[in-house]
């Protein structure tokens, strides 16, 4: 949607206009719902969160300072339910209090590093992301995946701006970790025969 | 040589560091082979993140393509939506008044009991017994495999509230159901017989190409089969229950007898009441029956003594025996012969005047009301009872719409291929009887089948639902809150209505609209069961 176009559907929609939230539904329900997928545990719960995101959005669209990019508000409230959904599940008990972020992270061989990276495919990856804590994949998510500046990120996740370099950081070692159990077993299973 | 930390180098690859720094590290990995190859690790790994994240490998859900969750805003009630609902809740009122509630009487009349008749039927007494022996482990399987494919197809919708609502209920409609019940014996085969002289001391399950009966039941006798005789010894002292093609009984019954057959002959003695679903339905000159009878069916001859009160909906009936009570016939013709004697009221209601033969006794002179097929368009009660039914549908409608308001929408999307939902409507018109019977037949399938075809007569009359909103829908353009849905169905079941009212062309408006509502539960519920996604 070109820009001015853009901005006259939010005003139709926020001044109730079915027609025009139905297009703003259409256009962003797909990426909210991928994100849900990529942030919640279950198919069925980013189903669910997709749909209430958007109830959220609807109620909330007045909210909504015009002059920033719409997505990344979007992305904001999406986050901000998604990790709600987890807290109340308690599957957040995972880096909550922060201590496994002050410990020294180990310096990676930089070539081990890029070859792992070679090797990956994306598959690989996202199952690796479904093993990830709560937060370290909702990092990983919001930063690679809603492309959210380190400032939107900080206030989705409650933490403090200084600290989000830190939170990827781990995140990407914790998936390192994983990545590289993978391609022992892998490659285990493929001597074993 | 110091080299920079990962940390850093992410802060520098995101742009976070600040301007100084930023420089300082750009010039150093100029001449630092080690810094470079961990900031192109790192570089490929944010590359890998983005594409493992960004890649759609997976479709989105069809359902969230398709409308977008309304607001919960607070509407002012209009006055257009206080008539109809009053116009729904005085049809609701009057459905039972003018339907339900006239039929119960005449059946509890009819020697049914204080309880209702459906709860008669299907919720009490002789249908349950012998549920213990019934239950092994296939009728396991069966409920087993019943619950499975229930939460299947609700799977998506299980945790919102109405539907756990729905299940749990049910689940405890299931648990208060089946009441203590004594065993019954169960005999299966091609033919299977009880000979002359032989006395079941149990009630008795037959199945089978043919059971004949000549000894003695001491119980009930539950028969499914396509060709039951019972012979002038046979000897029932509870209740008969028959699903057969042929039912002919020439002995005695002290029980009630109800059977749902192609052919009822009944030459024997009834002690208690008889109720017949038949195409054709003979009362023999030497029959006699303790009770009242009640049939429905296609041919009625009645020659035989019928203790107290005749009910009896058909097309054509004859009638040349006595009755002890009222008779009471509704149907096309009636024909009372000479050696009829009625004690109480005779009441006809058809479409043809009655011949009654002058040497015919009647308690009271034959009480006529003729009812013409074509509707009074000129008498204003036509339109009020036309709006009333109306509301009544409206206000199933309005149930549906609010239980299960994403089942309607994907009812409503099945209607765009017309032919698909004619072809799988007249499939289910025809089908689920049929399936239905085959299911009682196998015993393990009663519940089944009895609940099936509940389901039939339910969705056949809900058929309008599913059709008007989707009328609606196609007249007013696509509906994204609830409130829009069910002003769409309000439209949508005027013009339904206003079709079936046409002349001539009404019947086969009704018939298209069952047809093509079936079409589109059947769908629907298929597709469900079915869990696909549309891909993008």
């Amino acid at each position: 949607m070109p820009g001015a176009e853009f901005t006259e559907t939010i005003a139709r929609a926020r001044s109730g206009n079915a027609e025009a939230w139905g297009d703003l539904y259409k256009q962003y329900a797909p990426a909210i719902f991928r994100f849900c997928r990529r942030a919640l545990p279950a198919r069925e719960d980013a189903e669910d969160a997709t749909t209430e995101i958007f109830m959220k959005v609807r109620d909330k669209l007045d909210q909504y300072d015009a002059t920033r990019p719409f997505t990344a508000w979007l992305y904001k409230v999406s986050a901000n339910h998604c990790w709600d959904i987890l807290r109340r599940r308690r599957i957040r008990q995972d880096l909550e209090t922060g201590e496994v972020e002050t410990l020294p992270l180990e310096h990676p061989d930089p070539g081990q590093l890029d070859q792992l990276m070679e090797e990956s495919t994306n598959l690989q990856v996202r199952s690796a992301l479904d093993k990830l804590p709560a937060r370290a994949r909702m990092a990983l998510v919001l930063r690679y995946y809603s492309d959210m500046s380190y400032d939107e990120i900080a206030g989705a996740l409650g933490v403090r701006r200084a600290f989000v370099g830190v939170v990827l950081l781990r995140a990407r070692h914790q998936l390192r970790e994983i990545l590289i159990g993978k391609k022992i077993t892998g490659a285990e299973a493929r001597g074993a025969v | 040589m110091s080299h920079y930390d990962e940390m850093t180098c992410l802060l520098y690859l995101d742009g976070q560091l600040d301007r100084e720094h930023a420089v300082e590290l750009s010039t150093h990995i100029e001449t630092c082979g080690e810094c470079r190859t961990l900031l192109a690790a790192l570089e490929s790994e944010s590359r890998l993140l983005r594409s493992a994240l960004t890649e759609e490998e997976e479709s989105v859900p069809a359902r969230l393509l398709e409308y977008a969750p309304e607001a919960k805003k607070r509407e002012a009630a209009p006055l257009a939506w206080l008539a109809t609902l009053g116009f729904a809740g005085s049809g609701a009122f009057t459905l039972w008044t003018w339907f339900v509630d006239p039929w119960q009487q005449q059946l509890n009349q009819a020697g049914f009991g204080g309880d209702s008749f459906l709860a008669m039927l299907f919720f009490g007494g002789v249908f349950w017994k012998g549920w213990e022996t019934m239950v092994n482990l296939t009728e396991l399987l069966a409920a087993v495999t019943l619950v499975i494919l229930a939460v299947a197809l609700f799977r998506r919708g299980w945790r919102r509230t109405p539907t756990v609502a729905v299940v749990l209920g049910a689940l405890a409609c299931l648990l208060v159901l089946p009441p203590a019940a004594s065993a019954a014996e169960i005999r299966k085969g091609t033919d299977v017989q009880v000979d002359k002289g032989e006395v079941v001391k149990n009630d008795l399950i037959a199945t089978g190409r043919s059971v004949k009966i000549e000894g003695t039941v001491e119980g009930d006798l539950i028969v499914f089969c396509q060709n039951l005789t019972m012979s002038e010894t046979a000897h029932v002292t509870g209740d008969v229950l028959a699903f057969a093609q042929f039912v002919r009984i020439k002995g005695q019954v002290d029980g009630n007898v109800r059977s749902i057959s192609n052919l009822t002959t009944l030459a024997g003695r009834v002690t208690k009441n008889v109720s017949s679903f038949s195409q054709t339905f003979e009362l023999d000159s030497r029959s006699e029956i303790g009770g009242s009878l009640m049939f429905f069916t296609a041919m009625g001859t009645l020659d035989g003594r019928v203790g107290r009160d005749l009910i009896g909906f058909g097309a054509e009936h004859r009638l040349d025996g006595f009755i002890g009570g009222s008779a009471t016939l509704k149907g096309e013709r009636l024909t009372i012969g000479p050696s009829a004697e009625i004690a109480g009221k005779t009441k006809f209601t058809g479409e043809k005047q009655p011949s009654v033969s002058e040497r015919a006794k009647l308690g009271s002179p034959i009480e006529v009301t003729i009812v013409t097929r074509r509707p009074n368009y000129a008498n204003p009660s036509y339109y009020w009872r036309q709006t009333l039914r109306w509301g009544a549908a409206f206000m199933l409608g309005l149930v549906v719409a609010l239980l299960m308001p994403g089942f309607l929408r994907e009812t409503m999307r099945e209607g765009d291929s017309y032919g698909l939902s004619l072809g799988a409507g007249v499939l289910a018109l025809v089908v689920t009887p049929v399936a239905a019977v085959i299911a009682c037949i196998t015993i393990v399938g009663l519940a089944v089948g009895i609940s099936g075809v509940l389901a039939w007569i339910v969705a056949i009359y809900a058929s309008q639902v599913f059709v008007g909103a989707f009328i609606g829908q196609k007249l007013l353009g696509p509906a994204e809150t609830t409130g829009a849905l069910v002003g769409r169905l309000a439209v949508g079941l005027l013009v339904v209505r206003v079709a079936g009212m046409l002349p001539y062309a009404g019947t086969l408006a009704w018939l298209i609209v069952i047809v093509f509502g079936l079409g589109l539960v059947t769908l629907a519920i298929v597709k469900r069961s079915r869990p696909e996604a549309a891909a993008i």
